[in-house]
């Protein structure tokens, strides 16, 4: 891949994505300011990942990515329910509407026009693949002792269509 | 030790007493989100704590105080009340226009204005609503403490959170441009109004006198002494005829004379007698 | 009072369901323009629909534009809530005739706050009170 290409890869800042979580925490789950981001990733692998894909004037994905507590904890949040009153239902539902929520934002930041995809949310163990993209930006935060990493991916023009 | 419902109760009716923020069932863990902090910071473990502090015979006004403004920080918001800016827009800005046909002169002042939001709300207000005033000359001015929250005011750029919230949709559209994902407030409001370093309880600086001046939820964090003293170098600044606006739970009557009450709709705002 | 609330996920409605029933509405769900178009009975119209944007079979849009052609509907409020934040679309949405646009994410207040612009919270407290019943200062 040449430098040129790399040129080609690109997605929100840094400042952009801080603002959209942030907005998420403060807006959607009831906090006063959001939890501090990290300039370390707070795990390599985590097991809940909902995504979104934006296709059009910008191409890409945004991955959302929590463990296992995290994902509960932030769909009570979300929901405005107790924890113990979630199903797995709920949780997906939850994980999926704020990979929504901060994708959509990253979409109308991005140039247009362009579609959101429905979000994916699913459990695993391994890293994240999307086949010809590339991590651009990354957001690594600790909430209430819990890890949550936002990632956004852009098609690699090198690779794609 | 959770909140029990008296207690909560007990620290709802104290907020509506006390600074006129409503707290219905749900806004529990708004609550706690808010107020933990202030009862760490005093020592206390929990809120639960913290209300039995408030529920003692003689409290602390201190911490009375800093619950309240833990409740009410940040609080700012475009058109906030929005009552207050229907009656601006029906019968206080049509007086004063009339009143100032002759001069084509008109002044607010929006003291302890935060981030902003309410000079540029009366900004909009009077750009939308009073075309007839293009050619006059508007003097729109907010004075802070702060100089975090000036710069932030001058700077004129807001959060999504921000200006979600109060701004009816058409003057977003019509006054905001996005930059990546912040809004900026078109440059004709931004220079139209300006934003001056001011301490409301020490001595002011020479000042032009006001038609219309808003000074809302400030007066409420001062002992009465300084929120006397406050409010007649208010009446002082206000031009014959001029209006005050207060906030909703607070008043002159019993503080200060020289102002009458004055009920439009669900608004109360304090004209200025000579 | 009577809302209806439109959106393709079921987190959303429950969020937005939610703080209107706290605010005293009765609540119709649809998750998509169409079955949202379907729910509306002449003789029990909602006061007011929250709309997403992007939905399935029929979007956001084209139920505000649906509604606005039928005169037996216009008493209806018309509040777009979506991540669809361009000027350029907030635009096209109150020019398509929808009265309020809020964006994701907001909060509950920010939601509450437009209810009451547009009149549609009961006018609870007397003069001197700062807000509407239920919601946070």
């Amino acid at each position: 891949m040449t430098s040129l290409d790399t040129d080609l890869v690109f997605g929100p800042d840094r400042e952009t994505i801080e603002q959209i979580v942030s907005d998420v925490f403060i807006g959607m789950l009831a906090e006063e300011a959001a939890p501090p981001f990290t300039t370390e990733r707070v795990a390599d692998v985590l097991p809940v990942l909902s995504t979104v894909s934006v296709t059009g004037g910008w191409q890409g994905h945004v991955v959302v990515m929590s463990s296992l507590y995290m994902a509960r904890d932030l769909a009570a949040r979300l929901l405005m329910m107790a924890p113990d009153e979630l199903n797995d239902a709920d949780i997906a539902d939850a994980m999926g509407e704020l990979a929504n929520v901060i994708g959509g934002n990253v979409k109308s930041v991005m140039p247009g026009p362009s579609a959101l995809s429905l979000p994916s949310v699913t459990l695993g163990n391994a890293e994240i693949r999307l086949p010809g993209s590339v991590e651009v930006q990354r957001l690594d935060l600790e909430w209430q002792g819990e890890p949550l990493c936002v990632s956004v991916w852009a098609a690699d023009a090198a690779h794609s269509g | 030790m959770t909140v029990t419902a008296e207690q909560f109760t007990f620290l709802a009716n104290m907020l509506r007493e006390k600074s006129a923020i409503s707290i219905g069932p749900g806004k529990e863990y708004l609550v706690e989100s808010r107020l933990t902090p202030v009862a760490k910071a005093i020592g206390l473990p929990d809120l639960s704590a913290l209300i039995d502090e408030l529920q003692r015979p003689f409290p602390n006004a201190t911490v009375r105080d800093r619950v309240i403004e833990a409740m009410t920080t940040n609080e700012t918001s475009f058109f906030r009340d929005h009552h207050p800016f229907d009656t601006l827009r029906t019968h206080v800005l049509p007086d004063i226009i009339k009143a100032n046909q002759a001069v084509r002169r008109l002044s607010i002042w929006s003291a302890a204005s935060s981030t902003g939001q309410e000079l540029y709300s009366i900004a909009m207000l009077l750009d939308m609503n009073f075309p007839e005033l293009a050619d006059w000359d508007i003097t729109l001015v907010g004075t802070d403490l702060s100089t975090d929250v000036l710069e932030k005011a001058r700077a004129g750029r807001f959060s999504p959170l921000e200006v979600n919230r109060g701004l009816p949709a058409p003057m977003m559209a019509r006054y905001f441009t996005r930059d990546g994902a912040q809004y900026v407030i078109d440059e004709k409001l931004r220079k139209w109004c300006s934003f001056e370093k001011m301490n409301l309880a020490e001595p002011w600086p020479p000042m032009p006198l006001f038609d219309i001046v808003f000074c809302r939820n400030v007066l409420i964090y001062f002992e009465l002494d300084v929120r006397q003293n406050i409010l007649q170098r208010i009446h002082r600044s206000l031009a014959t005829g001029g209006y005050l606006y207060l906030g909703g739970s607070e008043s002159t009557v019993g503080v200060t004379t020289g102002f009458e009450p004055i009920r439009v709709g669900n608004t109360v705002v304090y004209r200025m007698e000579a | 009072m009577k809302a209806l609330i439109i959106d393709d996920s079921r987190a959303m409605r429950m969020v937005l369901r939610r703080i209107v029933t706290n605010a005293g509405f009765d609540v119709v769900e649809a998750g998509d323009g169409q079955a949202a178009l379907d729910t509306l009975d002449e003789a029990s119209l909602p006061d007011v629909a929250l709309i997403d944007w992007n939905m399935p079979v029929m979007d956001g849009l084209q139920f505000v534009n649906a509604v606005r052609a039928q005169p037996a509907m216009r008493n209806i409020t018309l509040m777009m809530v979506t991540t669809e934040s361009e000027q350029s679309q907030i635009v096209r949405a109150l020019a398509a005739g929808a009265h309020e646009y809020l964006i994701k994410p907001f909060t509950p207040e920010a939601l509450l706050d437009k209810l009451s612009m547009l009149g549609l919270l009961p006018v609870g407290e007397p003069a001197n009170t700062s807000y509407e019943t239920e919601s946070l200062s």
